[in-house]
């Protein structure tokens, strides 16, 4: 699509990719009073400040320090902890019921005859690239960092999905049914697998059989971690498949 | 503080779920809808319960408000084929 303001707009998008990596360079390699991602101390880093593992909002004490090791269970927050460590049972049971409502709307969806679609305005097209991969890349750190700051697989795994309806609004027709439904099993078979290797390992269901390592480093908190990869992806690839759903159109060979 | 800003933006939610019942269209009434998830996430940021409220945004906000529009395009797609209109 060409119009008379094409090469401006594409100027101006230039343009604010520039500003964008400088103010991530700045933030990264020259921050305030000269410190950087290297030489910044372990009790400055943000996710310090999610540290607390204690209910109590009258006397803030920490129970736990950045870079301890030892705990019963090693993730930073105490939801984290209870959600996927302690109670990672029910996590199991949220995900089942996820799993009957996209089976319901899969067997409740027919398909639709296949329509001329009126091509994006010019806005839309430029923006939603831009936008879906800043969603996606948020999403991404959210999962990962799902042990030490709040969120963790769900809000995740809807961001990602979040990216991909915009991403359908720019260029329809491109998610395939067969491809989401393969990563949905694989992960739901991970979570369980990883449940019945805690079994065979201790004789717990869902034990942790990975070391916990330092509170606050991003390869820490035992299982925890993995099971939030797991739960991201297949939260992520069964809302995204509602979203293929309801567009509902059949797939072409092309 | 805090109570004033709790205060204003739950009158805000109500008026704006009143709005969604006198919208003049459906199509109107879901973004209303989604105007009305949005705010309610921000109430989440100031109770301090941040990961509610990045999943109220992206699945209140976001995903909610495309399930309503793709299936008010169904809607009217078959409204058109039965009444023969094309």
């Amino acid at each position: 699509m060409k119009t008379r303001h094409q090469n401006m707009l594409n100027l101006f998008v230039f343009l604010m990719l520039i500003l964008f990596s400088a103010v991530v360079y700045k933030a990264l390699f020259n921050g305030e009073q000269g410190k950087n991602w290297r030489s910044i101390a372990k009790s400055e880093k943000v996710s310090e400040s999610y540290i607390y593992k204690n209910v109590n909002e009258q006397n803030m004490v920490k129970t736990v320090q950045m870079g301890d090791s030892g705990h019963e269970e090693g993730s930073a927050n105490i939801v984290t902890s209870i959600v996927v460590s302690y109670r990672a049972f029910d996590t199991l049971g949220e995900i089942l019921v996820l799993f009957a409502s996209i089976a319901g709307v899969g067997l409740l969806m027919g398909k639709r005859r296949k329509r001329t679609v009126v091509p994006a305005s010019i806005v839309i097209q430029t923006a939603i690239p831009i936008v879906s991969l800043l969603t996606l890349l948020v999403g991404i750190f959210i999962i990962l960092h799902g042990h030490l700051t709040p969120g963790g697989g769900f809000p995740g795994g809807a961001l990602i999905a979040g990216g991909f309806v915009f991403l359908v609004l720019f260029k329809e027709n491109f998610l395939k049914k067969k491809i989401l439904l393969a990563v949905e099993s694989l992960a739901g078979l991970g979570i369980i697998g990883a449940a019945f290797w805690g079994t065979l390992k201790n004789g717990y269901f869902f034990f942790n059989f990975l070391p916990n390592g330092n509170i606050g480093e991003l390869f820490s908190g035992g299982i925890v971690m993995l099971l939030y990869l797991l739960i991201g992806i297949k939260v992520a690839s069964e809302l995204t498949s509602v979203a293929s759903y309801m567009i509902g159109e059949e797939e072409t060979n092309s | 503080m805090m109570q004033t800003v709790l205060i204003i933006s739950g009158l805000l939610m109500v008026a704006s779920s009143i709005a969604v019942i006198f919208a003049e269209s459906v199509k109107k009434s879901a973004v209303i809808m989604g105007v009305v998830s949005l705010i309610a996430s921000v109430v989440f940021v100031f109770m301090k319960a941040y990961d509610v409220a990045i999943t109220e945004a992206s699945i209140g906000a976001v995903l909610t408000t495309a399930l309503y529009f793709w299936s008010i395009k169904r809607y009217e797609e078959q409204n058109e084929e039965l009444t023969g209109e094309e």
